[in-house]
C-alpha cells in the first residue's frame, strides 16, 4: 500500500507546476555559480577544488529549508486546502503521512540536488576558465552531498513536518523555516564566515560552539577549513570528524527523535484539527437548531411591529468609496494583526533587531574589540541590517494571502458584486501590506529607545528616528506593489496557485537584487528599485551626505514606477472570475470604472520617463553608469597605445606648493598645484609622460609643449615635450589645476557639507605610464588580446610601480580655504590665518621634505590642545564626540613617550588628530604629523570591559606610523608593508601592553594570529616569505606583528629597539630602506644561532604546531612541586605550492605556570622561562615552590600557530 | 444618487424609489467555460418586481446565470439590462442595486454577524452611520438573528448563515435580488422560516431564486424558468406549466419485480417509492389503459416532463 501511495504522492507532486520551476531554477543557479567566480578570496582555487564545491553545496543544502517548506505546506495541507480530507480521513493516517513525508524528503532532495547537478554542468560551460579545472571526481560532489544535502534535507524536513502537522497551519510552516534560517544566518554571523562579509574568524571557543548549534553543519565546516591554505583547499575533502561529526550525530538524531515522535504521538493520538473542527460544528447545528426552532414561530409575526427603515445608498460618490476604503483597510489590517502569527513575525524581527542592536554595542564580538555607545545612528544601521530582506518575505507571504483570502473563504462574491471600485479593494488591501513594514519601523523604534535608556544612553534623535519610515520603508513599499502585482497576475492565470505566486514573486525580488551583477550594466535607473543602503554610511559628521539625494532620485523614480504598477494592478484586478483571458470571445468594452487607471498609465509613463531622463542626463558620463566592460576596453587602449612610454624616465617632484579650495555647499573642491620638478636620474630627459586618474582643467609644464592629448572615463594623458633637454640635477616648473565635484550619481565621499576629507594621492597626477591602470584579471585580458601579465619577481631593490613616482621626500606648503563656519586643516606649521570674503584661509608650510601623501580636512570641528614634551598635540572632533578625547590623547601621550625614547626624536613639532566619516574604509590614517582617525573610534566605549582597547589601539598605531612610514619611509617596493605596518603593529602590542598591561597585548597577538590564518585560507596569491610581502595585509597586519614578536622574546626588547634606532638614523632621509637593510641590522645585534631563526622567520614560511599533550603535579617530600610536561612541538614550512613539510625544530620556547587558567584575570604567572625544544615530543620536568593548575607552551602568542588552545593544558595531580 | 444623510432623503422619492417598477432583461446570454463546457446558450429572460423562480437540475448552468447577472463573470455574448443600464457598459450601475446571495459562501473568521453586516453595509453605500445601523437592525430581526449578533458567523449553524446570507443580501436597498440555492442543506423548519422572510419581501422589488427543488418555487414563485443544459426550456407561470399535463397524466401503482418490465413496455415520466411499491407515471394523450388511472398533475410532473422533453 506504502508503494502505491508513494506513487500518488510523487505523481501529484510532478504535476505540480512548481516542483518542476523550482527544479529547473535549482539547476540554473547551480550553473551559474561556476559560470560566475563567486566567493571570496578563492581566486587560488580550481574551480571545481574539493573546498569549492563543498562550500557551495553546504552553503545551498540550507536552502532545503524553504524547499521542504513548499512540500510540507503542499502535501501535508492539500487535503484540508482541498476539502478533501473527509473522504481521505477515514484512510490509514500512518501510511498516508509515512508516504506523504517520504515525498517531501525526496522532493526535497531533488531539488537540493539539482543545484549539485548544475554545478557540475556548470563545468562545461564556456564561460570558464578551463585551465581551472581539474580532472572530474564524482566523490567531490558525492561526499558534501552526503554530509551536508542528505542530512539537511532530513533535518529541516523534520522541523518542519512536525509544525505543519501539529499546527494544520502554513503560516507556522513558514514562521518555522524563517526562523531555521535566521538560526543559520546568525551562527554565520557568529563565527565570522565569508559568506557574512567578515575578513577574519571568530574566537576559537565561539565557532567550536556553533559548530555544534548550528542545525546545518555549516558552521562546522567552516570551523574546520577556516585555516586551511588554498592549496589545501585544493586537495582535501571534508573530514567527517570532530565538531562536524558530532554535528552530524546530533542533528540527526533530533530530526530522527521529531519523526519517531510524529509516529508515536502525534500520528497516533492526536486529533487532528480538521475532526475537532467538524465536531464543533456538529455540536453548535445541534444547539442553533433548538433555538431556532423557537424563533421561526416569531418571524411570520414579525413585520408587524417593526417598520422597516427607510434606507438611501450612496454608490457614485467620492465619499462613498473613502469610507468603503477605509472600512476595507480596518479590516484587512485586523485581518493580519489578528493571527498569532503575524505577532510571532513582530516580535522574531524586533528581537533580531535587538540583537543587532546588541552586535552593533559589540556585545557579541567576544569582548575581543570595544563595544560602541548607543547612538541612535549606531542602533538604527545595525538593527535595521535584516529588515528589508526579513519583511519582504513576510510580504511575499501576506501578499499572497490578501490575493487569496475572500476566495478561500468563499465570500469574495460579497464584495465583488459591491459597487466598491477595484482601486479602493486593491488600494485597502496594498495599505494593509503596507501597514506590515511601518509597523515593525515602528516597533524598531521603539525596541531601539528602551535599548538606549537601559544603556544608560539619552541622547534620542527622533528625526534620525523618523527618517527610517522613508529610508528604510519606502522601498519595501515599492517592492511591496510589484510583489503584489506578480502575485496577483498568476492568481488571475491559468496556473493559479497561491504558493507559486509566492515562489515566483520570491524569485523576481531574489533576481532584482542581484540584478546589478546580471545585467553588468551599471545605470542606476537599469535595477528595479536599488535604493542606495544608507544606514550604515550614516555618520554624525555628514549625515547621509549625497547618499540621500540619490535616495530622493530613485525613491521618486521606481515610486512612480510603482504608481504605473498599481495602476496596472487596478486594470487587471481579479473580480468574480479570476481567469477569464482566455475563452473570452464577448465584445471588450471598457468598463467605466477602470477608466480613471487607465487614463493615468500612459499620464504616469511620460512622468517616469521624463524624470528617468532628467535623472539620466544628471549622471556624469565618467561616473556611476559606465559598464565593467567599458572601463576595461579603457584599461586595455591605456596599454596598448601607452605602455611604449613605460621606460621613460620619471622625473621626481621635490617641492610642492598647493591652494585647496573647499566649497562645501556645493559639494566641489579645487586645486591649484605648483610643482618643482627634478631629474633625480643619470639620463637627460625629453620627454614627460602625464598621467591623470581624475580630469585636470590644466597642465603646464615650463618650457614644454603638450604633443600628445588623450582621455576617455578611466584616464587622461598628456605627452609634453620639452624644448631644452631636462638634464640630470636640473629642475623645472609644473602647473596643474583641477575641481573635483560630488553629485548625487558621483558621489565623492571626501567631500562633504561638513567633515570634507581629500587625500592627495587621490587627485595627483602621475608622472608617467603606470602599471596599475592595466587590466590583472587573465580572463578579461585574453579576450582582448593583451599578452598574459608577468608577474614581477622578487625584487626589493628597485622600487615597484607605485613607488617609481616617489622615491624622494618633498617639500610641501599650502593655503587652504574654506567657508568662515569651518576649519581647514593639512600638514605643516600654520604660519598664517586669516579671513576674506566670508572665507577663512589657512597657511600650511613645513620646513623638512616629507613623504608627500598628505591629506586636506574642512569641518566645524570642535578642538581640543594640550602641550606634551614640547610637542603641541591638537583633537579635531565632532562636537558630540568628546567622550574618547581624553583617552585619546593619553595613548598619544604615551605612544610618544616610548616611540622617543626608544626610537628617537619626533620629526614635527605638532601632532593634529582629525576625526573624518566613518565611512572611508579605515580606522586611521597617518601623514606627517597629522593623523586622521575614524568617527567610529571616536564613539567606541573603551572603557567597557573588552579585551582590547579599540580607541586607543588605533591611535597609538597611528602615532607609531609616525616613526614608521613617516620618519622611516621606506623604498616603495615589496616588503615595505613589513617596515610601515607590521613594525608600528608590533609596537601598538608593546605600547597597549605599557598603558593596559600584558593581557591586553597577548589577546591583540592572539587576534593577530587569527588574522594571518584566515587571510592566508583565502588569500589570492600563493604566500611568500616576510620580507617579500607585497600588499597582501594578512602578511604585514597578521604574520609580521607575531614574528617582531617571537623576534622581541628572541633578542630582548632592548637589543631590537637598537636595530630599528640604527635602521632609522640611516634612512631618515630617503626613501630607501627595506627589508634587506632590517635583516642586516637584525643580524648585527645577533648571533649565528639566532640569525638562523631571524632567517626562517623572514625569508621562509613557517608556522608551528605547539601542544601541551600532557601535564602532571607531584608534592615533593621536601614540599616544593614537581610538574612533568609532555610537550609536542612542530615546525612546519610551506613550499612555493603552498604545501606544507615538516622540518626540524630547535629553538627556544617559553614554558609558565599559572595558579589559573592563563587567560583569567586573577591568575598569577609562577613560572615563565624559555626551554630549547628540540624535539617533536619531549618532556619537562619543572620544580617550583607553589601548586601549580595550568601550564602554558609560548604564552605570549609568538610562534604563528593554528590551534592556540591546545597550548595550555589544566595540570593533573599524580 | 447623491444622498448625504437620511434627513434630506424626502419620503416622495424614497417611496418612488422603493415601489418603482424594476426591469431586468437578459437577451442571448452565451457562455462557454475554458474546458469548452457550454454553461450558457442564448438566455433570455425578462424580469419584473415578485419573485422569480428558475429551476433546473444540478449542473444546468443556474449558478453560472447568476454570476453573470451579479457581474461575477463575464460572458461571450448577449447583453444584461437592468433598469436601461448595461452591465457590461457600466456594472457599477447593476452593482449598485443587486444584492447576492451566493450558493455557497464563508465569512472572515472571528467577526460577529453585526461587525460583517457593517462592513458589508458600508461597502453597499449605506454611508449614514444611522441608517446602517437601523437597517441592521431591521434585518437581524426579520432573520431572527438578533439573539446571535454578537456570535461569530463563521461559527453559525447552515440555517442561521443562511439567513445571514440573505440578511447581507438585503443591505442596502436592493432592486434585484439574486439568490442562487438557498435552501439546499436546510432542514423543513429552516426552509419554511427562509421562505416566509423572502415572501414578505418580494413586492418591492426583483427576487430571482434559483433551485433544485420543486417545492420552493411552488411555495414562492408567481412566475418561473426552467433552465437546463444552459438553455431556457420553459418560461411562464407554474400553473402554465403544471397545464401543459391538464388531462395527460397517468397513475398506476405496480409490485417491485412488474418495474423492469413496465419500463421496457412504456416510457415513464417517473417512478416513486411508495409503502414499498412503486408508483409509476407517465404522459400519454390518450387512456394507456392497463390499469393506469388518471391524475392531476403537480408541478415536478410537469418540470421532469420538460426536462425529458428537452432531452429528446
Amino acid at each position: 500500500m506504502l508503494i502505491q501511495l508513494l506513487r500518488f504522492d510523487s505523481l501529484y507532486q510532478i504535476k505540480q507546476a512548481s516542483s518542476i520551476i523550482l527544479l529547473l531554477v535549482s539547476l540554473s543557479y547551480g550553473v551559474v555559480i561556476n559560470a560566475d567566480v563567486l566567493g571570496q578570496g578563492m581566486e587560488l582555487l580550481n574551480i571545481n577544488s574539493p573546498y569549492r564545491l563543498s562550500y557551495f553545496i553546504s552553503l545551498t543544502s540550507v536552502l532545503s529549508i524553504f524547499v521542504s517548506m513548499m512540500f510540507c505546506v503542499n502535501n501535508l495541507l492539500r487535503d484540508r486546502d482541498h476539502d478533501f480530507d473527509g473522504i481521505v480521513g477515514i484512510l490509514s493516517r500512518k501510511q498516508r503521512l509515512t508516504s506523504c513525508i517520504i515525498t517531501i524528503i525526496i522532493c526535497t532532495l531533488s531539488v537540493v540536488t539539482a543545484l549539485s547537478i548544475g554545478l557540475m554542468l556548470g563545468l562545461l560551460s564556456p564561460n570558464i576558465d578551463q585551465e581551472k579545472v581539474t580532472q572530474f571526481s564524482l566523490t567531490r560532489y558525492l561526499w558534501p552531498w552526503l554530509v551536508f544535502v542528505l542530512p539537511n534535507t532530513i533535518i529541516a524536513s523534520s522541523f518542519l513536518v512536525a509544525v505543519t502537522l501539529i499546527k494544520q497551519n502554513a503560516f507556522y510552516t513558514y514562521i518555522t523555516a524563517i526562523l531555521l534560517f535566521i538560526f543559520f544566518w546568525i551562527s554565520m554571523m557568529f563565527i565570522g564566515a565569508p559568506i557574512s562579509g567578515s575578513m577574519v574568524f571568530k574566537d576559537p571557543s565561539v565557532i567550536t560552539i556553533f559548530a555544534l548549534l548550528d542545525p546545518f553543519g555549516t558552521s562546522a565546516f567552516f570551523e574546520q577549513s577556516q585555516f586551511w591554505t588554498p592549496a589545501q583547499k585544493n586537495e582535501r575533502l571534508i573530514s567527517l570528524s570532530d565538531a562536524l561529526l558530532l554535528n552530524r550525530g546530533i542533528w540527526l538524531a533530533i530530526a530522527l527523535a521529531i519523526f519517531l515522535f510524529l509516529y508515536s504521538v502525534v500520528i497516533q493520538h492526536f486529533q487532528p484539527s480538521e475532526t475537532t473542527s467538524i465536531n464543533k460544528q456538529k455540536k453548535l447545528r445541534n444547539q442553533s437548531k433548538e433555538i431556532k426552532a423557537i424563533h421561526s414561530i416569531f418571524s411570520t409575526q414579525f413585520k408587524k411591529y417593526i417598520e422597516e427603515p427607510i434606507v438611501c445608498t450612496d454608490t457614485e460618490g467620492f465619499k462613498f468609496q473613502i469610507l468603503a476604503f477605509l472600512t476595507l483597510s480596518v479590516i484587512e489590517i485586523k485581518q493580519i494583526v489578528s493571527q498569532w502569527a503575524f505577532r510571532v513575525l513582530a516580535i522574531l524581527v524586533t528581537s533580531l533587531a535587538i540583537v543587532g542592536m546588541f552586535m552593533a554595542v559589540g556585545i557579541f564580538s567576544s569582548g575581543i574589540f570595544s563595544g560602541r555607545y548607543s547612538t541612535t545612528v549606531l542602533l538604527v544601521s545595525y538593527s535595521t541590517e535584516a529588515f528589508t530582506p526579513l519583511v519582504t518575505a513576510i510580504i511575499i507571504f501576506y501578499s499572497a494571502e490578501k490575493i487569496w483570502q475572500e476566495k478561500l473563504l468563499k465570500a469574495d462574491s460579497f464584495i465583488d458584486s459591491t459597487a466598491v471600485s477595484n482601486a479602493t479593494i486593491y488600494g485597502a488591501k496594498l495599505i494593509s501590506l503596507f501597514f506590515i513594514p511601518l509597523f515593525l519601523v515602528a516597533l524598531n523604534i521603539v525596541a531601539s529607545i528602551v535599548f538606549q535608556i537601559s544603556n544608560d544612553y539619552y541622547r534620542f534623535e527622533l528625526s534620525h528616528y523618523f527618517s527610517l519610515f522613508y529610508f528604510i520603508a519606502v522601498p519595501v513599499l515599492i517592492q511591496t506593489v510589484l510583489i503584489f502585482f506578480i502575485q496577483m497576475r498568476i492568481a488571475g492565470s491559468r496556473f493559479a496557485n497561491k504558493y507559486l505566486g509566492m515562489m515566483i514573486s520570491a524569485i523576481v525580488v531574489v533576481l532584482l537584487v542581484t540584478s546589478n551583477g546580471l545585467i553588468g550594466f551599471e545605470h542606476p535607473l537599469l535595477n528595479i528599485n536599488q535604493l542606495p543602503s544608507l544606514l550604515r554610511i550614516d555618520s554624525d559628521l555628514v549625515g547621509y551626505g549625497d547618499f540621500a539625494i540619490k535616495f530622493h532620485y530613485l525613491a521618486g523614480f521606481w515610486g512612480i514606477f510603482a504608481l504605473i504598477i498599481a495602476a496596472m494592478t487596478v486594470l487587471k484586478w481579479n473580480r468574480g472570475e479570476w481567469c477569464k483571458t482566455r475563452y473570452f470571445r464577448g465584445k471588450k468594452v471598457p468598463p467605466k470604472n477602470v477608466k480613471l487607471p487607465r487614463g493615468n498609465v500612459p499620464v504616469l509613463l511620460f512622468v517616469l520617463v521624463s524624470f528617468g531622463f532628467y535623472i539620466h542626463i544628471n549622471i556624469p558620463v565618467i561616473n556611476d553608469y559606465q559598464t565593467v566592460e567599458n572601463s576595461f576596453d579603457n584599461k586595455a587602449l591605456y596599454e596598448r597605445k601607452y605602455k611604449k612610454y613605460q621606460h621613460l624616465e620619471i622625473p621626481q617632484v621635490s617641492k610642492m606648493k598647493l591652494a585647496v579650495d573647499f566649497y562645501p555647499k556645493r559639494k566641489s573642491y579645487s586645486v591649484n598645484a605648483d610643482y618643482i620638478l627634478v631629474n633625480n636620474g643619470n639620463e637627460a630627459m625629453h620627454e614627460i609622460f602625464v598621467t591623470a586618474r581624475v580630469p585636470l582643467q590644466s597642465i603646464e609644464i615650463t618650457g614644454a609643449t603638450v604633443s600628445h592629448k588623450d582621455s576617455t572615463a578611466d584616464w587622461s594623458v598628456y605627452l609634453f615635450t620639452l624644448k631644452q633637454a631636462l638634464l640630470p640635477g636640473e629642475s623645472l616648473a609644473m602647473n596643474y589645476k583641477l575641481e573635483q565635484t560630488s553629485s548625487p550619481f558621483a558621489i565623492n565621499k571626501g567631500i562633504v557639507k561638513n567633515g570634507s576629507y581629500i587625500n592627495h594621492s587621490g587627485f595627483e597626477p602621475l608622472m608617467g605610464y603606470t602599471e596599475r591602470i592595466e587590466i590583472k584579471d587573465k580572463f578579461e585580458r585574453e579576450s582582448r588580446d593583451l599578452v598574459a601579465k608577468v608577474v614581477r619577481g622578487s625584487n626589493r631593490t628597485q622600487p615597484n610601480d607605485k613607488g617609481k613616482f616617489i622615491t624622494n621626500k618633498r617639500k610641501f606648503e599650502a593655503i587652504l580655504s574654506t567657508p568662515i563656519e569651518q576649519t581647514a586643516v593639512t600638514v605643516g606649521k600654520l604660519i598664517k590665518a586669516w579671513q576674506q570674503d566670508d572665507r577663512n584661509y589657512f597657511h600650511y608650510k613645513i620646513d623638512q621634505p616629507i613623504y608627500p601623501l598628505v591629506g586636506y580636512f574642512s569641518a566645524s570641528y570642535e578642538t581640543k590642545r594640550i602641550v606634551h614634551k614640547g610637542i603641541e598635540l591638537e583633537v579635531y572632533f565632532h562636537p558630540d564626540h568628546e567622550e574618547n578625547i581624553n583617552e585619546i590623547l593619553r595613548a598619544t601621550k604615551a605612544t610618544l613617550d616610548y616611540a622617543i625614547t626608544k626610537l628617537g626624536p619626533y620629526a614635527f613639532d605638532s601632532l593634529r588628530i582629525l576625526e573624518v566619516p566613518e565611512y572611508h574604509p579605515f580606522g586611521g590614517k597617518a601623514t606627517s604629523g597629522v593623523i586622521a582617525l575614524s568617527e567610529s573610534l571616536f564613539t567606541e566605549n573603551y572603557n567597557d570591559g573588552a579585551d582590547i582597547n579599540n580607541p586607543a589601539r588605533n591611535t597609538i598605531h597611528e602615532v607609531m606610523h609616525q616613526w614608521w612610514g613617516e620618519k622611516l619611509a621606506p623604498k616603495i617596493t615589496q616588503g615595505e608593508g613589513v617596515l610601515v605596518e607590521s613594525l608600528t603593529k608590533y609596537m601598538e602590542a608593546v605600547v597597549l601592553a605599557k598603558m593596559y598591561g600584558n593581557s591586553m597585548a597577548r589577546q591583540l597577538t592572539k587576534y593577530t594570529q587569527r588574522r594571518y590564518f584566515s587571510g592566508r585560507s583565502y588569500a589570492r596569491s600563493t604566500e611568500v616569505a616576510l620580507i617579500d610581502a607585497d600588499h597582501e595585509r594578512y602578511l604585514n597586519y597578521g604574520k609580521g606583528p607575531v614574528v617582531f614578536m617571537a623576534l622581541k622574546e628572541l633578542l630582548g626588547e632592548q637589543k631590537l629597539n637598537s636595530a630599528f634606532n640604527e635602521l632609522i638614523e640611516k634612512h631618515q632621509y630617503t626613501l630607501s630602506a627595506t627589508t634587506d637593510d632590517l635583516l642586516a641590522v637584525l643580524f648585527d645585534i645577533s648571533d649565528d644561532a639566532k640569525n638562523t631563526l631571524i632567517q626562517d622567520w623572514l625569508t621562509k614560511v613557517i608556522e608551528y604546531d605547539l601542544t601541551i599533550n600532557k601535564a602532571v603535579v607531584n608534592k615533593l617530600p621536601d614540599g616544593r612541586f614537581e610538574v612533568n610536561i609532555d610537550i609536542k612541538a612542530l615546525r612546519l614550512e610551506s613550499n612555493k605550492a603552498g604545501l606544507v613539510n615538516e622540518i626540524f625544530i630547535d629553538e627556544p620556547i617559553k614554558i609558565g605556570l599559572y595558579s589559573e587558567h592563563p587567560n583569567s584575570e586573577n591568575t598569577t604567572e609562577m613560572y615563565l622561562e624559555n626551554h630549547q625544544i628540540n624535539k617533536k615530543y619531549s618532556t619537562l620536568t619543572l620544580l617550583v615552590k607553589n601548586k601549580p593548575n595550568y601550564v602554558m607552551i609560548d604564552p605570549n602568542y609568538t610562534r604563528l600557530d593554528k590551534n592556540l588552545i591546545n597550548n595550555i593544558q589544566k595540570i593533573r595531580e599524580k | 444618487m447623491e444622498v448625504v444623510a437620511i434627513t434630506s432623503c424626502s419620503n416622495f422619492d424614497v417611496n418612488n424609489h422603493l415601489n418603482k417598477e424594476n426591469q431586468l432583461k437578459v437577451s442571448g446570454l452565451s457562455k462557454t467555460y475554458q474546458n469548452g463546457q457550454r454553461a450558457l446558450n442564448n438566455v433570455n429572460l425578462r424580469l419584473s418586481n415578485g419573485m422569480f423562480g428558475l429551476l433546473g437540475p444540478n449542473g444546468a448552468g443556474k449558478s453560472s446565470f447568476m454570476r453573470s447577472l451579479a457581474t461575477l463573470q463575464p460572458f461571450d455574448n448577449g447583453n444584461i439590462v437592468f433598469n436601461g443600464q448595461d452591465s457590461q457598459v457600466n456594472p457599477d450601475a447593476i452593482r449598485k442595486y443587486v444584492g447576492y446571495l451566493p450558493q455557497e459562501f464563508g465569512v472572515y473568521p472571528k467577526m460577529s454577524a453585526a461587525q460583517l453586516l457593517d462592513y458589508l453595509a458600508i461597502l453597499k453605500g449605506v454611508t449614514d452611520k444611522t441608517t446602517r445601523k437601523k437597517q441592521i437592525d431591521y434585518l437581524l430581526a426579520l432573520t431572527n438573528l438578533t439573539e446571535h449578533k454578537n456570535k461569530a458567523v463563521a461559527k453559525y449553524s447552515g440555517g442561521m448563515k443562511q439567513r445571514f446570507g440573505i440578511a447581507q443580501a438585503m443591505l442596502g436597498s436592493p432592486r434585484l435580488l439574486i439568490i442562487d440555492e438557498p435552501t439546499a442543506g436546510l432542514d423543513p423548519a429552516e426552509r419554511n422560516s427562509f421562505h416566509n422572510i423572502l415572501s414578505d419581501i418580494a413586492e418591492k422589488m426583483i427576487i430571482l431564486l434559483s433551485t433544485h427543488i420543486v417545492e420552493d418555487i411552488n411555495n414562492l414563485c408567481p412566475k418561473m424558468a426552467i433552465l437546463n443544459a444552459g438553455e431556457i426550456c420553459f418560461e411562464g407561470e407554474p400553473q402554465a406549466l403544471i397545464n401543459t399535463l391538464q388531462n395527460r397524466l397517468w397513475r398506476k401503482t405496480i409490485s417491485k419485480n412488474e418495474l423492469e418490465h413496465v419500463q421496457q413496455q412504456y416510457e415513464l415520466l417517473s417512478v416513486r417509492l411508495k409503502g414499498g411499491c412503486y408508483q409509476i407515471r407517465l404522459v400519454s394523450d390518450i387512456n394507456p389503459g392497463h390499469g393506469f388511472v388518471a391524475v392531476d398533475a403537480d408541478l415536478e410532473d410537469a418540470y421532469f416532463h420538460t426536462l425529458k422533453q428537452q432531452q429528446r
